[in-house]
């Protein structure tokens, strides 16, 4: 156990990578909704905002006319990137995020949930101390602290995954197909790569197949992923998934971040140490971890 | 002593992930009948207690933890339309709105999400002593921000509808069959047209 927390050693780019990817899909996110900004959080509100229900520990809502303008968030966003006074920054966007998106619970979706967690794993995790300004500016030495921060992630998304797959074994609809039959046509989920399946309607068993694999996919992830045979095939499967519910789905935003966790949790810590451009790493090993 | 405290803090973090993705579970067990009702309000009240301490509850919200991984589960819902009618004195319908025009997908998607709240009005009206008080009160809104643009000096009524689409399931696909779309709930109100200094302005009043 005490190995499993403190001392094995994992390829620390999963860091930086989690502290730039995350701030990359904040950016997009917050572009791709700003025309909308006004309507949903600002100045003309497509419902009056006493009938939004806010959540009631939030000293204060942020709307966005009053808060934080588009050009103070966008370079918070890029500091983020960049590594520059890192923890503060994230704390700054996590405040942001939460004062506007998730304090109106009835206007927040799970990508919502996730940039918070992914802010707050910003701001905990040594994600400044390798490929970033705050390691040149103040000479940051790696961290000890890598793989227990490691560990937090990963157990982090097995019980995410553990308890998605489970609520959907207790459908019905989940087992006969209809459910991710029903989900593929509801008219707002159509992506770029949405393609009438009318047809397949003859063929119920891919459908069942389908639900079935989802199921199966989430509910097995936190056993199998510890796995270092089964892991690339399981993430591999993970990351096709979410990249099906964004190609298919269109929703862009949410498979992004879901990716960018994945594959900060379970693909770059067990890549090999000795890949040229990765620094940093407190002790140098022979060879990936293990499991 | 670092990983003492270490120890701790992540055990705080996961048992706080943990019991929130418990909660929303016992709620779909719950209204799956997997549990009886009994039961899984006993638990949900055991739960709830931990979950509205005020250190769990700051913490939750200020990590993004205060949720569960119940979308999509355990079944799909219905995706909610709301639409308006304009009617002029004589009931006729002048003209009709069908959504509210979003620029972006995201702000169509969290429109969507909010939208959800209508699935309140496919639950039998007298289930809830409420009578569903609030989602009428949204719906209203929605209707009237609508109709706006749309009202002119002839208007007389708004009728707000609210429908539920479902699509056709897979043994109604293969026969050729479309979805479904139900009108769970409708309003009516109608608005005074105010004259003053030769300007006429458009007031809302309660249903007729």
């Amino acid at each position: 156990m005490k190995a499993f927390f403190f001392e094995r050693i994992h390829n620390p780019s999963w860091l930086p990578t989690l502290r730039i990817g995350t701030g990359i899909i904040l950016l997009f996110a917050y572009g791709s909704q700003f025309a909308d900004m006004p309507m949903l959080y600002g100045t003309h509100p497509f419902i009056r905002p006493e009938l939004l229900t806010v959540v009631d520990e939030v000293p204060m809502v942020l709307h966005h006319h009053a808060g934080m303008p588009a050009v103070w968030y966008v370079l918070l966003c890029i500091a983020l990137c960049l590594g520059v006074w890192t923890r503060v920054v994230a704390i700054m966007l996590l405040l942001h995020h939460t004062l506007l998106y998730t304090a109106l619970p009835q206007l927040s979706y799970g990508f919502d949930y996730f940039c918070v967690n992914a802010l707050l794993y910003c701001a905990a995790f040594p994600v400044s101390r390798y490929h970033s300004l705050d390691r040149r500016l103040f000479a940051l030495a790696p961290s000890r602290w890598a793989t227990p921060s490691l560990r937090a992630l990963q157990l982090h998304l097995c019980i995410v995954y553990f308890f998605a797959g489970t609520l959907k074994a207790l459908g019905a609809t989940w087992h006969n197909g209809e459910a991710i039959w029903r989900a593929y046509q509801l008219p707002v989920f159509t992506g770029v790569g949405y393609v009438d399946l009318g047809w397949s309607s003859a063929y119920p068993l891919f459908w069942a197949a389908l639900g079935w694999g989802v199921i199966v996919l989430e509910n097995a992830y936190p056993a199998l992923m510890w796995s270092g045979r089964i892991r690339p095939h399981w993430l591999f499967a993970t990351l096709a998934l979410h990249a099906g519910i964004a190609v298919t789905m269109g929703l862009y935003a949410f498979s992004a971040m879901m990716i960018l966790l994945n594959l900060c949790a379970f693909h770059l810590p067990y890549q090999a140490l000795s890949k040229p451009g990765i620094r940093g790493t407190s002790k140098p090993a022979p060879r990936p971890a293990a499991g | 002593m670092g990983r003492i405290f270490y120890a701790a803090l992540l055990g705080w973090h996961l048992a706080i992930i943990a019991l929130h993705h418990v909660g929303s579970a016992v709620v779909v067990l719950r209204d799956t009948a997997t549990v009886s009702q009994p039961a899984a309000e006993r638990i949900l009240h055991v739960l709830d207690r931990f979950r509205n301490a005020y250190v769990v509850r700051h913490y939750a919200h200020y990590t993004g933890t205060a949720i569960g991984s119940g979308y999509f589960a355990p079944q799909v819902g219905s995706h909610f339309h709301v639409s308006v009618s304009i009617l002029d004195v004589n009931g006729r319908v002048q003209r009709t709105a069908t959504e509210l025009r979003w620029a972006t997908r995201t702000g169509q998607l969290r429109y969507t999400s909010f939208r959800q709240l209508f699935r309140g009005f496919v639950v039998r009206e007298d289930a809830h002593p409420d009578g569903h008080a609030y989602e009428k009160e949204v719906a209203k809104a929605i209707g009237v921000n609508l109709a706006h643009p749309l009202l002119d000096s002839l208007s007389e009524h708004v009728v707000t509808h609210v429908r539920a689409y479902r699509p056709p399931t897979l043994a109604e696909a293969r026969l050729g069959k479309p979805g479904a779309l139900r009108e769970v709930y409708r309003d009516t109100a109608c608005f005074l047209k105010i004259i003053q200094n030769d300007h006429e302005s458009l007031l809302f009043r309660a249903d007729p």
